[in-house]
């Protein structure tokens, strides 16, 4: 299946759309955490499911599954259960994306019998355009750019917080300057400021770093796995 | 109406019910104490439709009439089971219809005659 490149503006855009849609339907303004369940039931009118994909796949690595034909869209049991509620709204919101920005796409590749009506996502293809994509549609939907920047500058003011040093100078638990080894409590702080409490610190940190909130000039990648034991 | 009785599924009938009341699966499966895999395999058909004890919790979650889930789930009202058991001659009386094959008109019938003759006590009765 042919995968069009589309930017992030109209990525963004598709995700902002879905979220007005949702509020012309219940008649309110929907503020975060946004609520990725109701809008895939309630604003997109597709079914939910918590199905054993790994099981029923028989991969290790599966988290979703969207369901073309059944206007379906499955997280893997497992993260239902585990309680780690930013993976499993990230990964609903990321289903959601191939629903609405791929399944055109899905419907033409079956026709011409070149694909099958369903997209299984995997973290092993987290690289592929489909599944960046989706990745980035989620990410505008559960954070939406201007909730993120209000959010941010309550913390921090206006101006990007630029990360010049690796270690922090300090480690009391009063003093506090930005660095890499401090990402999680940056992105915790903005997402306890906005109320974003069903996205990742890790998911909030890109997303920061995307809208040219937090630059890291260091040279040095912030370390996603360091992340679970300062998170 | 009788034929979308007849076709419409449990898992369905949850499904839109769980909806219209603006409760999540999630949700759902947390207030009743089951877990959302097991909710999202019911509201799919995957599996039977719950024990009446459960849809019973069902509906005074999703604040529906417990008929129409245990309708759709072909259950019998626990309370009108237990009523059966104490009253040999209304089990008698569900024989006889059965062994007759009363239809709805039958049924409708019957409702009608009882409520013309004043069967049974009222609430004003029992005081």
């Amino acid at each position: 299946m042919k995968v069009p490149w589309l930017t992030k503006k109209s990525i963004a855009a598709a995700a902002n759309r879905v979220v007005a849609d949702y509020e012309t339907k219940i008649e309110h303004r929907v503020q975060p955490p946004v609520p990725v369940e109701n809008i895939i039931e309630r604003g997109l009118g597709l079914q939910l499911g918590f199905a054993d994909l790994r099981k029923k796949l028989n991969l290790t690595d599966v988290l979703g599954a969207t369901y073309v034909k059944e206007g379906l869209i499955c997280a893997d049991r497992s993260l239902a259960e585990s309680q780690n509620e930013g993976r499993l709204c990230f990964t609903l919101a990321h289903e959601a994306g191939h629903w609405v920005l791929h399944r055109d796409l899905v419907v033409q590749a079956c026709r011409t019998g070149r694909g099958r009506a369903v997209i299984f996502c995997r973290v092993k293809d987290a690289r592929k355009p489909l599944e960046w994509q989706s990745d980035y549609f989620a990410s505008c939907l559960l954070m939406p750019e201007e909730a993120v920047k209000e959010a941010f500058g309550n913390c921090y003011g206006s101006g990007p917080l630029i990360l010049y040093n690796v270690k922090s100078a300090f480690n009391g638990p009063v003093c506090f300057d930005p660095c890499v080894d401090t990402w999680p409590k940056i992105a915790g702080l903005v997402k306890e400021a906005g109320g974003f409490s069903n996205v990742s610190k890790q998911a909030m940190m890109i997303r920061l770093q995307d809208l040219g909130l937090v630059r890291n000039e260091t040279r040095v990648p912030l370390s996603w796995r360091e992340s679970y034991s300062l998170a | 109406m009788i034929d979308q009785l007849m076709t419409e599924t449990f898992g369905k009938k949850l499904r839109d019910l769980r909806i219209q009341a603006e409760v999540g699966l999630r949700e759902l499966a947390r207030l009743i104490e089951k877990s959302p895999g097991y909710i999202s395999d019911v509201e799919q058909d995957h599996v039977p439709p719950p024990s009446e004890d459960v849809i019973l919790k069902i509906a005074a979650v999703l604040n529906v009439a417990k008929k129409e889930l245990l309708t759709a789930a072909r259950k019998m009202d626990p309370e009108i089971s237990s009523y059966v058991a104490r009253e040999p001659e209304a089990a008698d009386f569900l024989r006889m219809a059965q062994e007759k094959k009363f239809e709805r008109k039958d049924w409708d019938m019957l409702t009608k005659l009882a409520q013309a003759a004043k069967l049974g006590k009222t609430d004003k009765d029992d005081q």
